[in-house]
């Protein structure tokens, strides 16, 4: 909806909100600058959660708006648009893509499929599995929308209409739930998590497989608990469903071809490198930092350009929404690092972490996350939190920054109740499948379960001295 | 000769127009919406199935009117208002959906056609 300026009243909501911490008292001990940087921060927040304009148009305007308020300087405003990380998440978002040209995913969901025999637990298994494992290396709401209609077609399969519909909710349910929790397990899984590792890797040694020694494990412990939860939910008359359709379709698509194997190949050592690049690098003797995981990415993505697997028309279309997210909320983490408001959110929120014990303060983090990210991008949580537990931790040697900074991350993954926390539930929320009511519902029971399970897979891993 | 366009939106509507200009083209139109591009523009009266523009619906109707070609013209703009992060994936693999699952020909238009 627009009004006589011609803009959505969307961006106008944006742009007041803003203007109203600008013009609102400097709060004491916060600087001019810090209350401009935190006026970003409210534009940022907004523009992503309301998305007047399509979410990469959206990420370019923070870097605007922050160069407007005078909180960088015009040469360095889309600075961390170049940063290696970005890099990353580009090669992956284009790797993705050859995944997705040669139907690989679809052709996986279809073999799960078959693997179940039909039964009902056994395929949301499968198509959870397929979701989770993708959504490591690929962008999550892709491999979400490749799958909802593997979903449609297997719940056509059912003639009584009552139980073809609750199916259909129960298997897009748990691919969107799935393909969030996948991303728990890399940095490229998702842009809180490139966040949270560019912040990181600002203070110490911070590799591909730091990140995956506690986001791996948290995805083993939560995907069978959401799995268990959707079982629960839905209680079916039918135990199988036919899988000749499937079983046809998976038979007509014959055997892999030579180019979904060489990108099957590529992506694999893709991965090997991406885990264990540095190992490689020292003894090939390689230029240090030669096997870093945005290069390993890029030369990837060029193998596969020159053997004519991909080409441009292919990969022009990835979500740029991601890596545009992530560039504006590093940018947005920046602005109020360097305007001090960190420091000055980090003096409020310190006693409060400082003076809890760890489980309590583990239960506010993730708790405190999955609510923001229900309501703000995930991006945007990272950019503004994770630099300030980082500040915590560096000022009081109790803590290691990553006894903070990963569950609150991790906490965004679960933003299952609403269409503003995730592009996977806007997509859903979208396709009319799920009613807004019972999509509320199931989120918000699985995300109470999944942030206490989180809480105690951090506190056991802290107690065993494993962080 | 029956043809069956699914989705009367942008591309729809210009899919339709141009099938219009044959008198042997017997047209038939599936579209949810109450006011779709091509009524809106008077390039069609009516829309002759109103259903979800999903797989199941779409392959009940082409079992039933048994075309000789079916247009799928799907576009994001006609699925959701929103325009979703992910929603041009999901259409075109809807489409492959309604592809695989059709015993009759389907082709889909491109946005960019």
């Amino acid at each position: 909806m627009s009004n006589k300026l011609g803009l959505p009243n969307k961006f106008l909501i944006v742009i007041l909100l803003t203007i109203l911490v600008l013009v609102l008292p400097t709060p004491s001990g916060l600087s001019l600058s810090g209350k401009r940087a935190l006026a970003a921060f409210v534009f940022t927040g907004t523009i992503f959660a309301l998305q007047p304009v399509p979410l990469p148009f959206a990420g370019l305007m923070v870097h605007i708006l922050i160069a407007g308020l005078g909180l960088t300087e015009s040469r360095t405003a889309f600075e961390s648009l170049s940063r290696p990380i970005i890099i990353l998440i580009l090669g992956s978002l284009f790797l993705a893509e050859a995944l997705r040209k040669y139907g690989l995913t679809r052709r996986l969901a279809l073999k799960s499929i078959v693997l179940s025999g039909g039964g009902i637990k056994e395929l949301l298994f499968g198509l959870m599995s397929i979701a989770s494992l993708l959504s490591m290396w690929m962008e999550n709401t892709a491999t979400a929308a490749i799958l909802i209609p593997v979903a449609l077609t297997i719940s056509n399969q059912v003639e009584e209409e009552e139980q073809s519909n609750k199916i259909l909710i129960m298997l897009v349910l748990g691919i969107a739930y799935a393909a969030s929790i996948g991303g728990m397990a890399t940095i490229t899984g998702s842009a809180s998590n490139a966040v949270a590792s560019e912040f990181l890797s600002e203070i110490r040694i911070w590799t591909f497989l730091d990140w995956m020694k506690y986001g791996l494990p948290s995805l083993i412990v939560i995907f069978p608990i959401t799995w268990y939860f959707l079982i629960k939910q839905f209680k079916f008359t039918i135990v199988k469903i036919d899988i000749e359709k499937p079983k046809k379709d998976l038979e007509d698509l014959g055997n892999l071809q030579k180019n979904e194997l060489e990108v099957i190949i590529i992506l694999v050592i893709t991965i090997i490198l991406w885990i264990s690049g540095p190992i490689f690098e020292a003894k090939l003797g390689l230029p240090p930092s030669f096997m870093s995981p945005a290069i390993v990415g890029v030369i990837a993505v060029s193998y596969l350009a020159l053997r004519g697997i991909i080409v441009w028309e292919d990969v022009k279309g990835v979500s740029w929404g991601m890596f545009f997210a992530i560039a504006a909320g590093l940018a947005l983490g920046d602005a109020l690092k360097r305007s001090g408001a960190t420091e000055w959110m980090t003096e409020i929120i310190s006693p409060i972490i400082k003076g809890s014990p760890y489980l309590l303060s583990l239960l506010l983090l993730v708790f405190a996350s999955i609510i923001l990210t229900n309501i703000i991008n995930n991006a945007t949580v990272a950019a503004v939190f994770v630099p300030i537990l980082i500040q915590i931790a560096l000022a009081d040697p109790s803590f290691k920054s990553i006894q903070l900074v990963l569950p609150l991350t991790m906490g965004t993954t679960f933003g299952y109740a609403l269409p503003s926390a995730s592009g996977r539930m806007a997509l859903i929320s979208a396709t009319g499948i799920i009613p807004q009511k019972d999509m509320f519902r199931y989120g918000m029971i699985l995300s109470l379960i999944s942030g206490l399970v989180l809480v105690s897979f951090f506190y056991i891993v802290n107690f065993l001295n494993l962080i | 000769m029956k043809v069956l366009v699914v989705g009367a939106g942008r591309i729809g509507s210009k899919v339709i127009k141009q099938l219009k200009k044959s008198t042997t083209i017997k047209l038939y139109t599936v579209d949810p919406r109450e006011n779709p591009q091509a009524l809106e523009q008077g390039i069609i009266e009516k829309i002759d199935f109103s259903v979800d523009l999903i797989p199941g619906e779409i392959i009940k109707i082409i079992n039933e009117l048994k075309p000789d070609l079916v247009l799928v013209t799907t576009s994001w703009e006609d699925i959701s208002k929103t325009g979703a992060q992910g929603m041009e994936i999901l259409v075109e693999s809807l489409n492959n959906e309604l592809e695989s699952a059709s015993e009759y020909p389907i082709i889909s238009v491109s946005r960019n056609e």
